[in-house]
């Protein structure tokens, strides 16, 4: 059996005279943690759809665990974007219901249910009516709803949207456990920074086509900006003609706050540039600038996210 | 299709007959209902009956024989013996209902006791003076008499009733509290004891007369094809094959309705992903269908029980038979899978409930021909038009279910069986359209399907 938990190839989706996946070839290795970004429209969905068989592909190959995900449908735990609960059935019967959906043995379930929803930090609501929770409680039991029967592969689409920064923690926290457990996960977002602070591994999506494979380290290490942020405490021209005159200096810019930028050239250290610098006075902050995922999206694309999150004059310098 | 597979439609479809079913609404609206009705049905007539007040007083009659009086007393109490239990049993003979133990009659009759005519009589007075009129009619105003009839000599006179016997009237004056009942009964009783006092002078006996022209009681009997095999005739047969589509109608489209709203419920909540991570299409369409069968069988449970209540209580099973109730059982079930494939078709295309109005439509047009079908089917159960609607998908159970039961003679087999047959076949046919639509319906969002994108669906998925 090939380590892939998803293998697809080739895979392409066509809706009307819309192309929402183009020739998209995707393996996520067992016990990955992999983020699936891109903006808004850029196929994620219709990808994860197709991966879970809920739609079939016009064309290409697609293997999930080996096989056809309708076959392993109670060894995938799935969070769908357009997610809701039957808004009259009581939680716990929800959970139930959908429990033994996934193959889960009845007896075990009321336990299994009563300590799940402690964990999400929802006790004693079983015998609530879905419609009578927030709707950030039902996002958690739809979360909880999504690996009640502890899945082996984890799609888990937009899992944030909706949540408080709080409940989006808890989230994040309970992600990280269920991947410790050896669990592959796979999350799409176009909220590029939550992925960033989760994901081992990052593919990023845009307008159906594939535009980033790789772990986060080496796409760290591919868009590193090589740039030393420092802001002195004096005048900042100073500092700037300072760092100007070292060898390992490629160029120097002040921005409008009064920050000094100083972009390193390749193979240097940049802990000797950072020495001079408060060496040559009093600094506020001096710090090693990181490529985000929003200004690597930027770049692979040529154009501004719709969120707005990445500033375009930093991801000039990628 | 694997055991894991079958469990997860019974999962399904126990969850669809719990939320639907065993839900206060439900069993109230259509459980406790209807048996609520069905007694009211019944209670309310005895009810009715008991608020009547019966008619008790002195009638004043101004006329010029003297006779009126005691023609009008005889005329009551003959009325009251016949009213306690002769109209009883005159009106369920009527309907064809056995009541030979007279419970029935004895009922009704009981009940309506208090509503017959009560302890009237009434007292002559000859126009004698210019003022008798007027003053009587001042002693009813005070409540002396309940009412002040004047009765013109000439209509009593059997000499002159011959030609000019419609030129006079009688005058009949009435308080203004008599209630309209009250008025009609003493102006009957009136009328008809002026046709007595006719006789009377003519030297006829009434009695007679009457007996003469009594028509006599004609008991209907149907020949069986079989001898000894007849069978009575009654106006409730009817009713039955009436009933059994209205049941069938009922049945098939309650449940029908809750798998329509179900499943737009689940598209609008977007519940239904998640329910697809864990169940194929297919398998979801049958548990629903399932499990609003057990609905739409505890419906038919619900009111066709009461129905053979009813008919058990009226002593008319002869007009049902095991095996007719086993073919109702056949074509009961042919009719709720097409009923249930319509609705699930049309349920997943749709987002919300008023878009499915525009795909009802059609359907109940083609569904709503049974019911102008009623009168030609049970008055020729075996003709051509009652054969081919029998055959005729997607109407073929409802008209079946009507032949069978208004059929005096019984639905030729080979009919009953070619009728499943195309009704097997067409619900085949319409379960695998609404499977194929439901798979592209139920993930779609937006404006719905035109019915040709439909027929597209059926023809891609």
């Amino acid at each position: 059996m090939s380590s892939n938990c998803i293998d697809l190839g080739e895979v392409a989706k066509t809706f009307g005279g819309t192309r929402a996946v183009r020739d998209l070839n995707l393996q996520i290795p067992s016990g990955s943690l992999c983020g699936f970004l891109g903006p808004n429209g850029a196929g994620k969905s219709t990808t994860i759809r197709m991966i879970m068989s809920i739609i079939r592909p016009d064309r290409g190959s697609l293997r999930v665990l080996g096989g056809d995900a309708l076959d392993h449908k109670d060894r995938i735990g799935y969070l769908p974007e357009e997610r809701g609960v039957y808004r009259k059935m009581k939680v716990a019967d929800y959970l139930r219901y959908i429990g033994r959906l996934k193959g889960v043995d009845a007896a075990s379930l009321r336990k299994l249910i009563t300590e799940s929803l402690e964990r999400i930090g929802l006790p004693g609501v079983e015998k609530k009516r879905c419609e009578e929770l927030s709707k950030g409680m039902q996002q958690k039991v739809q979360f909880l709803a999504a690996i009640i029967h502890k899945p082996e592969l984890i799609i888990l689409d937009e899992p944030f949207s909706g949540l408080d920064p709080v409940n989006a923690m808890l989230l994040h926290d309970l992600i990280r456990e269920l991947h410790d457990e050896g669990r592959t996960i796979l999350f799409s977002t176009h909220v590029l920074h939550q992925a960033e602070r989760m994901c081992d591994r990052i593919v990023m999506i845009d307008q159906g086509s594939k535009v980033l494979d790789d772990e986060l380290e080496t796409i760290r290490e591919r868009f590193d900006p090589r740039t030393i942020i420092a802001e002195p405490l004096g005048d900042p021209a100073e500092l700037s003609s300072l760092l100007k005159n070292a060898p390992e200096v490629e160029s120097i810019e002040i921005d409008d706050e009064g920050r000094v930028h100083a972009r390193l050239r390749q193979d240097i250290d940049a802990d000797r540039v950072m020495a001079a610098a408060i060496a040559g006075g009093p600094l506020r902050s001096i710090e090693r600038a990181r490529t985000t995922l929003d200004e690597v999206f930027l770049h692979l694309v040529n154009r501004p996210l719709q969120h707005g999150a990445a500033d375009p004059a930093e991801a000039a310098h990628v | 299709m694997s055991d894991r597979n079958l469990a997860k439609i019974g999962v399904i479809a126990w969850r669809e007959f719990r939320h639907t079913a065993l839900t206060k609404a439900f069993l109230f609206g259509a459980v406790i209902l209807p048996i609520g009705m069905m007694g009211m049905l019944l209670v309310l007539p005895l009810l009715f009956a008991s608020q009547f007040k019966p008619l008790i007083g002195e009638v004043a009659v101004v006329d010029s024989t003297g006779s009126f009086a005691g023609a009008f007393d005889a005329l009551v109490v003959e009325r009251r013996d016949r009213d306690r239990s002769g109209d009883a049993e005159e009106v369920i003979r009527r309907l064809g209902i056995d009541d030979r133990g007279g419970m029935l009659s004895g009922g009704i009759a009981a009940a309506a006791e208090d509503a017959a005519v009560g302890e009237v009589t009434a007292t002559d007075f000859k126009p004698n003076s210019d003022d008798l009129v007027e003053r009587l009619k001042k002693e009813a105003r005070d409540g002396r008499w309940i009412a002040v009839a004047v009765i013109p000599e000439e209509l009593l006179d059997e000499a002159d009733a011959t030609e000019e016997q419609k030129a006079p009237m009688i005058d009949l004056f009435l308080p203004k509290e008599t209630s309209p009942r009250h008025g009609d009964e003493i102006s009957d009783l009136i009328r008809s004891t002026t046709v007595r006092v006719r006789f009377s002078a003519a030297g006829d006996d009434f009695e007679r007369v009457q007996t003469m022209l009594d028509r006599p009681t004609v008991d209907v009997r149907r020949l069986g094809s079989e001898a000894g095999k007849e069978s009575g005739d009654s106006k409730l047969r009817m009713l039955i094959p009436f009933g059994f589509m209205m049941l069938l109608w009922i049945a098939t489209f309650t449940a029908g309705n809750f798998l329509l709203t179900s499943t737009i419920e689940e598209k609008s909540n977007k519940v239904i992903e998640v329910v697809l991570s864990a169940v194929g299409p297919l398998q979801l369409l049958w548990g629903k269908i399932l499990g609003l069968a057990l609905v739409s069988l505890v419906i038919l449970i619900t009111y066709g029980g009461l129905a053979i209540a009813g008919i058990a209580a009226l002593a008319l099973t002869e007009l049902l038979s095991i095996t007719v109730l086993l073919w109702a059982v056949v074509f009961f079930l042919i009719a709720y899978f097409t009923v249930a494939a319509l609705m699930a078709a049309i349920g997943s295309a749709v987002n919300e409930l008023s878009e499915a109005q525009t795909f009802m439509a059609p359907v109940m047009v083609v569904l709503i021909v049974p019911m102008l079908l009623w009168m030609p089917i049970s008055e020729n159960p075996n003709g051509t038009l009652a054969v081919v609607a029998s055959m005729l998908p997607p109407i073929l159970p409802f008209a079946m279910v009507m032949r069978i039961g208004a059929a005096t003679d019984p639905v030729p087999v080979w009919q009953l069986l070619l009728s499943t047959g195309i009704g097997i076949g067409s619900v085949v046919g319409l379960v695998w359209a609404a499977s194929r639509i439901f798979r592209v319906g139920i993930l779609m969002q937006g404006k719905p399907p035109s019915p040709l994108e439909l027929i597209r669906w059926i023809r891609q998925a």
